[in-house]
């Protein structure tokens, strides 16, 4: 059976010469077309030839294997034409959350509402979810909190979805290879969670995490946000209620990803109006 | 004028390597039509001077294990190919099959493969070996000997497939998956302190079930850390006809293989150092890691 994927190369064209600054016209004579022509295929009004592939291919320095199979890292092509990320300017800076933090977020949405307004809503931060495909790399945090306020504000996260939301955490795709094989080799919930903490950086640098203390039946976790989240917090409440309460749930559940019973959570210290530092003690149940 | 000319040359190349595989399958016209799930007019046009069609070339490099990239750069292996398509899918391409190249094990293989397929599916990790012309089920068994120049290619593909320094090193840690349940596993499973683990690593593993290219030599151990040195077997210099075999992607790899072993008695909490470096000017690769 033939493959039908002419659309969604004709997406990868255009994906591809936005990240590479490359213009219609230089495009056109590269594939030599015409911009109408160009456009068209773009659009998946018309064909990508097997010639055009190839001439893609030379142009971008990419595999014609790989852009056939949508297998593209337009961050390292973008690098490579001197071009900026090609994510939208205003999520160029404050680079400190990571492509697996988002991960759950998009899966909530997907499963939340239907394909077309997650299609949307992404589309209104001109973010596309197949940029999406490199886990460890870094995002602005700018694009994740704007995505969890405009669930916030579409009522799609609420009391009720809450757990919907913190059930996608526990997918083991959205963590990616390296801290898979971590999580899986741990034994106990505890440890799951000390797994967790110490491997906080691959998610976000956004705040701080230390293990106080921790035996065989507890944990005791503290949070300092960083300087940058504190602002964040102190000018959004609603956000920086949501972002304390997640993260508790997060940790009292995160259990359930290796199939262990959730874990009880004591709050020791939780300011939530006083710059967002908390700490807490999780214990076996 | 000069981009038609380049335009006619891939058109030629891309045609020249499609019947260059009829023939090296000796393909009957009817099984050139089934393979490429043509009728008998549209391969008529086709052989009459019409372009293939995307999807055609991409059919047939599918049925055939190869990429759209062996067809234009016309680096296809026919032997393999022929012997791969007539059901001997443990056929090497030829440039991995001379025995005295063959000194290295398919762990390594297995390593990359089982990071690539969990972090980003089968597909893609069939995809990777398909870039070689390889075929998953060429390695089974952890302890087979391969080709040392498929490694090299295997963790060159990596660099060029834009994986970084540090999940080439990653690739390498997940050996203590591959090694788990097998002998080294039992080895290692046992030891009291990570200078014990080293200690065992070097007199035990390494030698019997690492490749045949590098010494392996702990130069130092203490309860604080180790010290490792690698350098090129003069044997192996001779057989791979290099004196420096290897790259900088295959040490990035050792690293991690290195740091994997703690996996095997669950110490988490370790520094790796690489302090000097074989394809970064340095006389041996020497190794630090402390806990």
């Amino acid at each position: 059976m033939k493959k039908t994927t002419r659309p969604a190369l004709g997406q990868a064209l255009f994906r591809m010469r936005k990240c590479t600054g490359t213009s219609q016209e230089k495009m056109g004579k590269i594939l030599s077309i015409h911009q109408t022509a160009l456009s068209r295929i773009e659009n998946g009004v018309q064909t990508l030839s097997a010639i055009q592939l190839y001439l893609m291919s030379e142009y971008f320095q990419v595999p014609a294997h790989d852009i056939f199979n949508q297998k593209i890292n337009y961050w390292d092509l973008a690098e490579r034409f001197h071009q900026p990320h090609p994510y939208p300017k205003r999520y160029q800076t404050a680079y400190f959350s990571k492509v697996r933090e988002v991960l759950p977020l998009i899966s909530f949405l997907n499963t939340v509402s239907n394909e077309e307004t997650a299609r949307s809503i992404l589309a209104q931060f001109e973010f596309d979810s197949v940029l999406f495909q490199h886990y460890d790399l870094s995002i602005s945090v700018n694009f994740t909190l704007d995505l969890i306020r405009e669930l916030l504000k579409r009522r799609l996260l609420t009391a009720d979805s809450f757990n919907v939301l913190i059930r996608q955490t526990w997918l083991k795709d959205v963590h990616g290879s390296d801290l898979r094989e971590t999580y899986d080799n741990q034994d106990s919930a505890l440890k799951l969670i000390q797994a967790r903490v110490m491997k906080a950086e691959h998610y976000e640098s956004n705040f701080k995490y230390k293990i106080e203390e921790m035996n065989n039946k507890l944990i005791a976790i503290s949070v300092t946000p960083s300087d940058y989240m504190k602002e964040i917090c102190n000018t959004d409440h609603i956000l920086g209620g949501f972002l304390c309460n997640y993260r508790k749930e997060y940790f009292k559940n995160f259990p359930l990803y290796n199939s262990f019973r959730p874990l009880k959570l004591e709050e020791h210290n939780c300011k939530e109006t006083r710059n967002y530092e908390c700490s807490y003690v999780l214990k076996t149940a | 004028m000069q981009l038609n000319t380049h335009l006619n040359k891939l058109n030629f190349g891309i045609r020249r390597s499609v019947f260059a595989i009829f023939s090296a399958l000796d393909l009957s016209d009817q099984e050139v039509l089934d393979l490429l799930e043509l009728s008998d007019r549209e391969f008529t046009k086709i052989r009459n001077g019409l372009n293939f069609q995307l999807e055609t070339l991409e059919l047939l490099c599918s049925k055939l294990n190869i990429t759209l990239d062996h067809l234009s750069k016309n680096s296809i292996d026919y032997i393999a190919l022929a012997q791969q398509f007539s059901g001997a899918c443990f056929a090497f391409p030829e440039k991995y099959c001379d025995p005295q190249g063959k000194l290295a094990r398919t762990r390594t293989v297995l390593g990359v493969y089982s990071y690539l397929q969990a972090g980003h599916g089968f597909r893609y990790a069939n995809g990777i070996l398909r870039k070689l012309q390889l075929h998953p089920s060429l390695f089974s068994s952890p302890d087979d000997m391969v080709s040392s120049f498929l490694i090299q290619d295997l963790l060159d593909e990596m660099s060029k497939s834009r994986f970084t320094d540090k999940a080439l090193i990653e690739m390498g840690k997940n050996a203590v998956n591959i090694n788990k349940n097998t002998n080294i596993g039992k080895l290692l499973c046992p030891s009291k302190s990570p200078k014990e683990l080293y200690e065992r690593v070097h007199a035990e593993v390494l030698g019997a079930h690492y490749d045949m290219i590098f010494n392996y030599h702990l130069a130092n151990a203490n309860d604080e850390g180790v010290k490792m040195i690698t350098t090129i077997k003069t044997d192996a210099q001779e057989a791979l006809k290099t004196k420096v075999f290897g790259n900088r992607q295959l040490c990035l790899y050792k690293q991690g293989v290195y740091a994997s072993f703690l996996g095997h008695i669950s110490k988490s909490n370790y520094n790796l150092v690489e302090s000097e470096c074989l394809y970064l000017g340095g006389t041996q690769c020497v190794f630090h890691v402390t806990w």
